[in-house]
């Protein structure tokens, strides 16, 4: 149940993303304007005190409202820069950072003056995060960081990357997560890598070439970094996937329309079972979703840790979103393979969920590692 | 600082949405609010809502103060209700006149969608005794002792200096307010808004609500004009050669 307050909430966000989120011509390139109209808006600090310009919502009401961005704002791409901004970077600092780090960025971080980005993968460590080589070594000002990383969304637009750093040999305490600035000397941003979707989310590799960091930068503890990444990735299994449950929203209500206006053999193809079942399908995977969503928040909200939850939620979102998307296809028929209709689209965007986050192959494991341990949810 | 009044007045949902529930702001008069946050931004004025309406006027109440109103008086007594034009007019000039005596500017939406006969701004200006301008489609600027306002009817379009005080009937509507931004709906969700009963404003209920009116609704029913339709299919092309041909015809 929404509050009163929070339905206010969301009906402002919906009409602000019909009215402004929309356009046509950036659903496969990154808007600035759009960008400023979100900061505008206010929506950035969703969660984040307001003495650093944020709204200080619970994470009870973050999650209804970008439940309705994500059904509002049919640019999946530039919801995935949102999500990106706020939950992976904007909101490590304000959790993990310290007083410094939180004067230095946030209150920049939620006007959307300066556009945050998560630093983990490289070239050679994905699944295998930890086996990453990008290397910070203490100096007496700070540290200079070595290295590279891959597939960095909001990499070409981004000011402020967390970057996550191996600071010695010992392998699960050996790392450190910093706040590094675009222009910090070193730091040197790869070209938009093409995707094929999510194409408003400019996507690069980051490279680091005896990066300069002052020490103030550490986030959290020099050498608690894979804590901050747990930290981080928790944040980001729940909350990147939060618009998803909006869009398997807005596509199966087209779904529904479709099914009942097309007509095949003298009666609409949604009294066939076949059809109908499908979209039953994309029902039972919104109302699953948003029952697990709303257990996740509630442990966040209560300051509790929810890693097992926002696993099984990831994996169990990603699926049902996929799934949606191509059932969605396969409803529409060859018109939804048109680019027209705009269901491949959606597609094309969903397919990355599956991948991001930590391969949904990996939420396997760690679902199956954590159960077999006996420990219970 | 020039003060203005908005007079606020909110109807159903379901009129511009079908879907709709509960009350919205009359698009006229969120068209004065978008274009008071606007003018705000870049002159120095303070605006006032004054709202005549029940419990369920509270959200777009709190949108009103979103946007940009700095104070809000909320007249709000089941005495007041049922009012025809003559008793909302009465209400609205004793509140203006006890709350804010001093206001430079008065601005009412020129009609309430909800089937109301756009009768309320002249007959405020005449209780105030100020200037009336009706027709006005926009407000340009506020400066010390003047405003520029634009007027349009079917003739002709005219940019028009008025003096202080005066009371403009805007004849622009919108459905969609750009200028609302979450922080200040925030603001706007914790503010203590001030109920007005008819008792503090010191208004007779002979002159208010059922009691003050002159006119009394027996009856009301919604005419739907029903229309012979067509179900367009197929490809967005092929709709659109369909309309084509439809309009071709
Ligand atoms: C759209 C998009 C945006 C991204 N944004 C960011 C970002 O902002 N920041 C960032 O740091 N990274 C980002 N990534 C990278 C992402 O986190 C990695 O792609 C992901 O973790 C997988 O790593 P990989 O691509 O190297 O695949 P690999 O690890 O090489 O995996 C390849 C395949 O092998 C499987 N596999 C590997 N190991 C195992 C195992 N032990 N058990 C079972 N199966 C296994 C995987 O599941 C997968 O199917 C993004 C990726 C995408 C697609």
């Amino acid at each position: 149940m929404n509050t009163n307050e929070e339905m206010q909430l969301i009906e402002a966000v919906r009409e602000f993303a019909e009215n402004n989120l929309n356009d046509p011509e950036y659903l496969e390139k990154f808007s600035p304007e759009m960008w400023k109209k979100i900061a505008d808006f206010g929506l950035l600090g969703i969660t984040v005190d307001e003495k650093y310009g944020g709204l200080g919502e619970s994470y009870h009401t973050a999650a209804a409202v970008f439940e309705n961005l994500g059904y509002s704002c049919k640019n999946n791409g530039f919801v995935f820069v949102v999500n990106n901004h706020i939950w992976v970077s904007q909101n490590l600092i304000y959790l993990y950072g310290s007083e410094k780090l939180k004067d230095k960025y946030l209150c920049d971080m939620t006007a959307g003056k300066r556009i945050g980005a998560i630093c983990i993968t490289e070239a050679e460590s994905g699944s295998d995060a930890l086996s990453m080589v990008t290397k910070a070594e203490k100096t007496d000002d700070g540290y200079i960081l070595n290295g590279s990383k891959a597939f960095i969304s909001n990499g070409p637009i981004a000011d402020i990357f967390i970057v996550f750093a191996r600071t010695g040999e010992e392998n699960n305490k050996s790392f450190t997560a910093f706040v590094v600035e675009k222009d910090f000397p070193g730091v040197k941003i790869g070209a938009d890598i093409e995707k094929m979707g999510l194409g408003s989310c400019p996507t690069s590799e980051i490279v680091f070439d005896n990066c300069i960091i002052p020490k103030e930068n550490v986030l959290g503890r020099y050498n608690f970094g894979s804590l901050i990444m747990t930290m981080a990735l928790e944040w980001e299994r729940c909350f990147e996937f939060v618009p998803h449950i909006g869009a398997m929203r807005r596509v199966m209500e087209r779904c529904i329309e479709h099914v009942r206006s097309r007509k095949q053999f003298g009666r609409p193809i949604g009294d066939y079972q076949a059809v109908s079942h499908k979209i039953a399908d994309m029902k039972v995977g919104i109302e699953m979703s948003r029952a697990m969503l709303y257990r996740i928040v509630d442990l966040k909200d209560n300051m509790k840790t929810a890693f097992i939850d926002t696993s099984i939620f990831k994996l169990y979102v990603s699926e049902a979103y996929i799934k949606t998307c191509r059932d969605a296809m396969q409803i529409f028929g060859g018109y939804g393979y048109t680019k027209e209709y705009d269901i491949e689209r959606e597609l094309r965007d969903a397919l990355a969920c599956s991948i991001y986050s930590g391969t949904n192959e990996m939420q396997k494991n760690t679902i199956y590692n954590f159960t077999t341990n006996g420990e219970s949810l | 600082m020039i003060k203005i009044v908005v007079c606020l007045k909110m109807v159903p949902g379901k009129l511009i949405n079908a879907e709709a529930g509960g009350l919205i702001i009359n698009p006229y008069d969120l068209f004065v609010l978008e274009k008071l946050a606007e003018l705000k931004k870049s002159s120095d004025i303070s605006v006032i809502g004054i709202c005549m309406g029940g419990e369920s006027a509270r959200d777009g109440l709190i949108r009103s103060k979103a946007l940009v109103c700095d104070d809000i008086y909320w007249l709000n007594d089941i005495k007041f209700a049922q009012a025809d034009t003559i008793a909302t007019t009465k209400t609205l000039t004793a509140a203006i006149k006890k709350y804010i005596p001093d206001a430079d500017a008065v601005i009412c939406g020129g009609h309430a969608i909800d089937g109301e006969t756009g009768q309320v701004p002249a007959e405020l200006s005449e209780k105030l005794g100020i200037t009336y301008f009706s027709s006005v489609a926009d407000i340009e600027s506020f400066g010390n002792d003047s405003a520029v306002i634009v007027r349009r009817d079917e003739r002709q379009e005219m940019t028009v200096r008025c003096r202080y005080p005066f009371l403009l009937s805007v004849d622009s509507f919108l459905t969609y307010a750009s200028n609302l931004n979450v922080i200040a709906l925030k603001r706007a969700q914790k503010w203590e808004y001030k109920i007005i009963s008819a008792e503090e404003l010191g208004i007779a209920s002979t002159d208010c609500g059922a009691s003050g009116s002159k006119t009394k609704v027996i009856n009301s029913v919604n005419i739907i004009y029903k229309k012979e339709s067509i179900e367009i299919g197929g490809s967005i092309k092929e709709k659109a050669d369909h309309v084509k041909k439809l309009l071709q015809q």
